[in-house]
This record gives C-alpha cells, structure tokens and sequence, in this order.
C-alpha cells in the first residue's frame, strides 16, 4: 500500500513530490478527484460525489481494493514460488547438462583415443599382414631355392661320382698295371680243393647257360613253392568259410527249431518276420554245396557274401533279441524259483498230512466234506453278518442325526432360557426401560460375554467385532442353505459363533489338523488328542448349554466307550457337530430326522466319516 | 651256469666256429684256436700283424684274419697247420674282408670302395667287382650260398647285380629306384632280396633274383627314414627301423605294412611286463682288514629285476637335432629264432629293451637296465636273450621270466660283448681284453 501510495506520489499530475502526507486539508478535493480518477481507470465506482466525498462508495473501493492487493500479493508470492521453483530447476538442469557436457567430453576423448588405437591397431595390422604377405614370398622364394639348390647339388653330385668313376677306373687300370708287374697279389702254398671235392670248369657258354638255367629253375621253383603255400592257405580258408558256413546254418536252424514250438503269440509275428527272413537261408545253405567252395572265387563271390551277410544278419538280429528277452528270462527265471518253492511246500504239506492220516483214503474223503460243510455254514454266516452290519451302519446315521438334533435343542433350550433369564434380570434392574428394542440383540450379546468373561476375557477380546460380523454373515448364508435353517433363532447364531472361537482357540499346531476333515485323524485317537481335550476343556467357558450337553454325551460316552478315551471323543465330538453344521451347510444331506433319542458317540464317529 | 677260466683277447676277436668245435681268439698278431668242450689249444698261428678281423669258413675248416691297416689277409687251416695263405691287397688298400658261402673264395673290399676282389683258393683266379657302393651293406649272399647280390652305382644309377658264386658269372643286373642305395639284404629262403634308400628318403624295395619289383614301401616322406631292415627268420616278416623310433612289420604275401611297433619313453599299455633292473650296493666294511681276504665280488654291486608298475617311464635322452646322423631310431632289430618275438632298442633309449611279440603283434616285455645296452643276441635254437650292458653281469630273458647273473670270476670283467655257440649252450663273453665262456647248462662232464 505504501509502496503504492509512494508511486502515487511520484507520478502526482502537479509533480510535487510531497513524502509526508498525501493528503491534506488543502488539496483534499484534487485528491479526492484524483483517486477518483485513478479508481476509474482501475475500473471502480465513483467514491466522489457533487458534494464531495462519498464515504460507503470508498468502503467499498477501500475494500475491493485490499482485496485485490491481497489476491496481488498471493499471486505474487506464487509466482515467486514459481520462480524459485523455476530458477532452481533451472540449475538443476544446467548442472546437469554440464554434467551431460563432460560426459560428452569424456566419451569424445575416449572415442578420439579409441579411434587412435584403432587406427594403431590397423596400422599394426597392416603391417603384420605385409610381414606375412613378405613371409609367404620368402618362403616361396625359399622353397624355390631350395628345390633349386637340391637340383644344383644333385647335379654336382653326379658331377663329382662321375669324376669318381673316372678316378676309380684310373686307379683301378694303374693298380692293375702295377700288379702285372709285380705278380698276382695272393701267395698260397698249395691250391685248395672245392668244397665239393669236383674240380673247377672251364667258364664257357655251356656253363653260362647252365648257370642261368640254375638260376630260372631256382626262381621258378621259388614261385612254385610260394604258389604251392598259398594254395595251401587259400584250401585252408576255403574250408575254414565252409565250415564256419556250416556251422552258422545249424546254429540258425537250432534255434527256429527252438524258438518256434514254444514261442509265444507275442513274438509270433517276430518270429515270422525271421523265419521267412531266414528261409532263403536254408535254401543258400542247400545251394552253396560242398563244391561251391572249391569252385573259381570270383564266379561264387557273390553268393557266398550274400548268404553270409544275410546269416550274420540273422545271428545279430538274434543276438540282439537275446539281449532284449534276457531281462524278462531273469525275471521270469526268479519267478520259476518261487513257484517251484511254493511248489515244494505244498508237496512237503500234502506229504505231511498224508502221513499223519495214515493214507486212510475215506477218512480223508470225509474230512473233505466236514471242510465243506464248513465252508458253507461260513458263508452263510458271513453273509448275516454283512446284513447286519449294514443294519448297525443305518442305524449309526440314525443316530448322529438325532445327537445333531438334540444338540440343537438343547442349544434352543439355553437360547431361550437364557433369554428368559435375562428378562427376568433386566425386570430387575433399575435401568428397565431405558433399552430401546432395536439394540436389544447387541446389548444381550454384550452383556453374555460380560457373564462369560470370568473364564475367558482375555481370549475373547481377540476377537474383533468384524469376526463376529463375518463368521455370523457366513454361519447366516450357510444356514440359509441349510434345512436346518428353521430350527435356529438368531440368537443360536451366536452361540455357533462362539463354538467356532473354542475350535479356532483350541492349540493350533496339535488341533489343527482335527479341524481339517481328515477321516484318520479324527477316527484315531493320537497321542495329542488327549491333551488337547483337555486343554480345550480348561478354555472351556462355563456355558450351561454346551457342557450340560457335553457332560449328557460324555455319561452316554463312558457307557459305551473306554473311560481313558472318553475325554478325546467328547472334544472330537464337540469338533464334529461344529463342524458338521459346515458340512451340512456346504452338502446338505435331506434324510436328517429329528428324534429326541440320546447318540451313541462311536456312532457319530461312523457316520460323519464313512469310509 | 658255469663260467671257464678268462683268456686274453683283443679288439673283441673271439668267435665259436660255425661247427661248434673251435673257438679262436686273437690276441695282437696271434691266432690261438681252441677245442671248445676242452678249451685247448690246438693251434696257434701268427700273422704279420695285429689282426683287425678275424672269420672263419663255413665249413669251419679255415680262418680268415684280416689286418687292413696292411692291406694283407692271412688264411690258416685248422687241418693243415703248415698250409699258408696270404692276401695281398696291395696299395689299393683294405677296408672290409669275408669269406664266399662255399669257403673256397675270399672276397675283400679296397679303400673307397674301389672294388672287390674274389680271390679264389682253388686255381689262384682273381676277379674284380667294381662300381660297389658300400662293401658291408651293399653286399649279401643268398641263405644257399649260390648267390651273390650286390649293389652297384653305374654311370650315377643305383642297380642291384646277381653273381653265382660258384663260377661267379654275373646273372642279372638291374636297375632300382632309390635315390641312394644304401643297403640290400637276400631273404632268408633265398626268394627275394630287400633294397632299402638313404635314410633321407623312406624307400624299401623288393626285388627278386630276375630283378623284378615286388613292392614298393614308402611310410613317410620328407623325415629321416629307414634306420635298419631285418628279415624274420622264416622271411614272413620284413622288420623295418626308423628314424621315427617306430618298427613297421611289411608282410611276405602284400608287402604291406601289418604294424607299427612304436617306441614310446612311458609304456603304458595295459598287458606289457616291464622288468626294472635294480641295483643295490653292498654296504662297505668297517675293517680293512677283513676286505683283504673276501673274494672280489662281494664290493660289485648287487642286482636283481623288479616287476615295475605301469605306466614306466624310460630314460630317453634326445638327440641334438644341429647334429647328423642323430641317436634316435630303431638300430637294432632282432627276430628270435622260433618266430615269435622281435627285440628291438631304440637308440634314444639305449637302456631299454623292448620285446614285442609277433603272434599278437604288441609290445610283449620291456628290460629297463640301469645302464645302456652293449649287445643283445637271442639263443639261436631257444627264445632267450642274452644281452650286457658293460658292467659285470649277464642279463638274460626268456618268456618265463628274467634273470641277471653276475659274472663270478672278476670284479674287473666288465662284459662288452657276448656270443652264442651255435647250440645255445654257452655263451662267450668279451671283456674290453678278456674272454670267458659262460656255460648255461651243468655239463655231464
């Protein structure tokens, strides 16, 4: 404002700047008519009047014009907020993008100096790769040099041999014109005769030719004894084929004689399948005859190869089988062993028993029929038996239904006492009267587990008012479905409420599993259901209803049962028509008859778990 | 196993006569022949000098003895000490010198192969072979002695020439196809002659006698190749050696390659026996007093063969490969007389003997000695190897099992070399100076 009126005072239409007051006595209506006019461009009412001043009109304006300096001023201060807002995001960016901007710098170095190696690297390359490219023609040349080399000192070589030679042959003519004159070089006492003991002979062409003779009968004869050994040979193997050949086809057949009578009708196709496979066989073994063998090779090469190939198949293919089958013998094989023990057994039996009878053959004839005698009176027997028992099985269910029953009566009956009760108390209570009818159920409930409370007001405080709004919405729903629906007044609700909290308290780990319908676990009596039983029972709230019924079936229960088992079977029980109310709810059975009978427990037991 | 008293001798010149009677040694210039059941002396000869060589005849009638540094032979007779021969070779010079399967005819060899002379015993005739590339290897007789194959260079071509011997009338020439003939070997039954290349080049050759080319066997190219050929005694078998310590077996009937014995330095296959020679030396006695009296050989070492457990590793030592003709390869081949082993050493592994066996053609026993192998010889009529290693034990082998025997008679006989008379009974070992026999059966005597 006073920065306003400060402006006002600078741009003032006289020009005098007056810092103290704005306003005075003097120039009262210049400024009243120059607020007026300066309103006016604002767009605000007149506040001057003909006879001056007009004091709501400036009110108003006053007011208005606060107003829109405080809308100013907020506007202000936001958009300074945004500014901030703005001039630190703008920092942040600029931070980041110099940021950004190293980052670029960096990577274009590391980019330039990648480039640098790269291009070190191709360099190097290069250079490698001309090294090579110099390598390979090196090596070219060499190896032409060498080649080359190796002609030349060939070539030298036969230079320098044939030199020998010449030198040699020089030598050898001088030698032997040294030694004519000196005479021959052996001095010898007396010639020797041959070994032989014949004279020497003239070397004349006879001679030579027979020489010559000698030496091509010694070679031919050579050639015909390594002819006369492979022929040898070559016989040998020709009857070694043969007999291998032989023996082939009698093991072969062997077996098609073995196989077939008693080969299953499993492997009969199999077996088929062979025997043609092999039947060209018999007829090969029937034509290769003891002279194929002896016959030109090339001529029954064929053949031969054929047939054997075709027997080598089979002998595999059975092979093959064999190993297959011979698991299953093994087995098969054990399986022989047992029986023949069993076998055994019954010989070692019949022997025994004949020999205590003495071998009396009509005695033993007779006993055959007291044995079938007796066999009969058994079946018949039996057959009561089952009759009966399927009698006892409907009357079990007969049974559980009417102790369903008569625990829903009994649980109608506390309703209703209870009910009664609490009239008569509220009849004597002072606060008679105040209690509306439409809070009447929460109270009563509340009041009940006030009366409850002295066993158990710790563990119900656990439960949450949505518990109970839940577990009733679901025991309503399921009991809708129910034909059990009718029997039960709202108030019996809670009631089931409650039963459901004494079998979800019951110790969890142990109870657990009783909760689930597992047939064994409920049937058996485990070690844990004693103790759980009576754990539950110590829980136990002390409500008339329940116990009365409890303590009913347990008297009904030691009559039946034994007396260390009683305990489980009434926490079982307990269990059971709990939860069979869920059962019935999720299958309802519709032969369920009311009778007021008291059940037997054992029979709850059968019924609800049939097997 | 007896062991006869040491006789002197010198550069290892003592041999049993093929017959089995005799026994010469040399010692400098004298000849002294022994009878070998009694061990004495029936002759003793002298020569002009120290003798170099010494070979007897066939027919175990007369001894060759060859003194090259003289370029002289001298032949004595056993039957006819007074009978005197004398081969003179004359300023040709002498390198290598051997008697003609028919023990009537002596064949010497000049300097650089110049030629070889067949002096003949009978009529005082000379012939000359000339153009001879190599008078030890290229030079081999057929089994029945009627032959002579030897390997010439002619006009820079290696061919194979066929004499009789009995008129030796030259049969058959012909070419081969090698590079550079280095050695040729007549089959044992006489059938064909085995040609084998320089060992630049992996070449084996059969020929026969006509000269026709059976096969041609190349393994390789480019490595050292052939190191030794070596016929099995029924010549079923051709045993080829080479530089890539491996033995390829070729068969008589394809001229294929059946197998290759390869020698590795760890032995690792599953069924090979490996005998471990193991030394143990004698504790040394407090007194010297007592050493005096004990007999020498008590301070030798002891050894003995141990069963080694697979895998063996065999002392191999590498050749330098800057030098020629490296130490690597198979030199040494050996078929046993019945066929069915080959003894082989490898020339990298002078310590170890490998024996494969031929019937299954895999290695069958390895003899790991702790020093390298002198010599090795089978029994020439049983299969047992006898072999020395240049100190004073005998090692030998038999399939049965293998033994080492110290030799009894002096701490100071170190056993270089070894022979077997012909009958397999004894063997005679040499010493650097000194000899013994080593009798292997109790003689009845």
């Amino acid at each position: 404002m006073e920065r306003g009126s400060n402006q006002q005072e600078r741009t003032l239409p006289n020009g005098v700047a007056t810092f103290t007051h704005f306003c005075n006595d003097e120039n009262f209506h210049e400024c009243v008519n120059y607020l007026d006019q300066e309103l006016s461009i604002y767009g605000h009412p007149s506040i001057a009047t003909d006879c001056g001043l007009n004091q709501v009109a400036l009110i108003n304006v006053t007011h208005n014009v606060l107003l829109s300096y405080k809308k100013s001023l907020e506007s202000h201060s936001d958009t300074a907020d945004m500014q901030r807002n703005a001039e630190s995001e703008m920092t942040r960016l600029q931070h980041l993008l110099t940021l950004a901007k190293e980052d670029l710098a960096n990577k274009e170095r590391e980019l330039k100096s990648k480039s640098i190696e790269e291009s070190h690297l191709n360099q190097r390359m290069e250079s490698l790769r001309k090294k090579l490219k110099a390598d390979q023609e090196k090596c070219r040349r060499l190896s032409a040099e060498l080649v080359s080399r190796d002609t030349q000192f060939k070539h030298e070589k036969k230079k320098k041999m044939q030199e020998i030679e010449k030198m040699q042959t020089k030598l050898h003519q001088l030698l032997q014109d040294k030694r004519q004159d000196r005479m021959l070089g052996i001095e010898i006492l007396n010639s020797l005769q041959r070994a032989d003991g014949r004279r020497g002979r003239w070397s004349t062409d006879k001679t030579r030719k027979n020489n010559e003779q000698d030496m091509y009968r010694l070679i031919i004869m050579n050639y015909e004894d390594s002819q006369k050994q492979l022929l040898k040979e070559n016989n040998d193997m020709r009857q070694y084929l043969k007999q291998m050949q032989d023996e082939l086809v009698t093991a072969l057949n062997e077996r098609i004689n073995h196989t077939s009578p008693n080969s299953s009708k499993v492997v009969v196709a199999e077996e088929n399948e062979e025997i043609t496979d092999m039947c060209p066989e018999k007829q090969d073994s029937s034509d290769l005859s003891e002279g194929m063998f002896d016959m030109p090779y090339d001529m029954v090469k064929e053949d031969i190869e054929r047939s054997l190939n075709s027997k080598w198949r089979a002998l595999r293919k059975e092979i093959h089988r064999e190993r297959k089958t011979s698991t299953e013998q093994e087995i098969q094989s054990d399986k022989l062993i047992e029986y023949q023990r069993v076998i055994k057994e019954q010989q070692q039996l019949i022997d025994y028993f004949t020999a205590s009878q003495g071998g009396n053959k009509e005695t033993h004839m007779m006993k055959d029929s007291y044995f079938l005698e007796e066999k009969a009176d058994l079946e018949k027997q039996k057959s009561q038996f089952r009759q009966q028992r399927l009698a006892f099985e409907k009357e079990r269910k007969y049974y559980t239904d009417a102790l369903l029953q008569l625990g829903q009566d009994r649980q109608n009956f506390e309703e209703e006492k209870r009910v009664w009760l609490q009239k008569d108390f509220m009849q004597i209570t002072p606060l008679r009267g105040h209690r509306q009818t439409g809070k009447k159920r929460a109270s009563s409930s509340g009041s009940r587990s006030s009366m409850r409370s002295k066993g158990l007001s710790a563990s119900w405080s656990g439960i949450t008012a949505k518990d109970f709004m839940d577990t009733s919405d679901q025991e309503s729903s399921d009991n809708e479905s129910s034909s059990f629906a009718p029997v039960f007044t709202p108030n019996s609700k809670l009631d089931k409420i409650y039963m459901t909290q004494t079998i979800n308290r019951s110790p969890s780990p142990e109870s657990h599993p009783l909760t689930t319908s597992r047939p064994n676990s409920r049937r058996s009596t485990s070690p844990s259901s004693p103790k759980c039983s009576s754990r539950a029972s110590s829980l136990h709230p002390p409500t008339p209803s329940t116990s009365d019924l409890y303590r009913v079936l347990g008297i009904r229960f030691q009559d039946k049962e034994n007396q260390e088992q009683s305990p489980s079977r009434i926490q079982d029980a307990k269990l059971r028509t709990s939860k069979r109310q869920a059962d019935d709810s999720v299958a309802p059975t519709g032969d369920r008859k009311r009778s007021g009978r008291f059940v037997k427990v054992d029979d709850i037991k059968v019924t609800l778990f049939p097997n | 196993m007896n062991f006869s008293e040491l006789f002197k001798q010198s550069q290892g010149l003592c041999k049993f006569s093929p017959d089995g009677q005799y026994l010469v040694n040399c010692v400098s210039y004298k000849v002294i022949i022994r009878d070998v059941e009694t061990l004495q002396i029936i002759r003793l000869y002298t020569c002009v000098d120290a003798i170099q060589a010494v070979d007897w005849s066939s027919d175990s009638q007369f001894l060759l003895c060859a003194m090259y540094k003289r370029g002289m032979c001298q032949v004595w007779s056993i039957d006819q000490p007074d009978w005197t021969c004398k081969i003179d070779e004359g300023s040709a010079g002498l390198i290598h010198a051997l008697w003609s399967p028919d023990g009537r005819h002596v064949l010497t060899a000049a300097s650089f192969n110049l030629r070889v002379t067949v002096w003949s015993l009978v009529n005082k005739s000379i012939s000359y072979i000339r153009f001879v590339k190599n008078a030890k290897e290229c030079l081999s007789f057929s089994s029945d002695g009627k032959y002579l194959a030897l390997a010439e260079c002619r006009k820079c071509k290696d061919c194979v020439s066929v004499f009789a011997v009995d008129s030796w009338q030259l049969m058959n020439l012909f070419e081969t196809d090698t590079e550079d003939l280095s050695g040729l070997k007549w089959s044992p039954d006489g059938r064909v002659i085995c040609v084998w290349d320089h060992c630049l080049w992996y070449k084996i050759l059969i020929y026969t006698m006509d000269g026709r080319c059976l096969s041609t066997y190349k393994a390789y190219e480019w490595a050292l190749g052939v190191k030794r050929a070596v016929w099995s005694p029924t010549s079923q078998f051709l045993a080829v050696g080479s530089y890539d310590q491996k033995v390829r077996l070729l068969n008589h009937i394809t001229w294929k390659s059946i197998s290759e014995f390869s020698h590795t330095s760890t032995v690792q296959a599953s069924n090979v026996v490996v005998y471990g020679e193991k030394e143990s030396r004698p504790e040394i006695p407090k007194h010297e007093n007592t050493n005096l009296n004990a007999p020498p050989t008590i301070f030798s070492t002891q050894s003995k063969y141990e069963f080694l457990t697979l895998p063996v590793e065999l002392e191999c030592c590498l050749p330098d490969p800057e030098k020629p003709n490296p130490k690597i390869g198979v030199n040494w081949m050996e078929f046993s007389p019945d066929n069915k082993y080959l003894a082989t050493i490898d020339d990298s592994m002078r310590t170890a003997m490998h024996i494969w066996s031929m019937q299954k053609l895999c290695l069958f026993v390895v003899l790991k000695q702790t020093s390298p192998i002198k010599c090795a010889r089978w029994d020439p009529c049983k299969s047992r190897l006898a072999l020395c290693t240049g100190n004073d034990k005998i090692y030998l082998w038999s399939p049965s099992g293998s033994v080492s025997v110290q030799v009894p008679i002096s701490a100071t006989f170190h056993v270089y070399s070894l022979k077997w008379h012909p009958n397999g009974r004894s063997i005679l070992l040499l010493s650097k100076e000194q000899t013994c026999i080593c009798y292997l059966e109790n003689s009845p005597t």
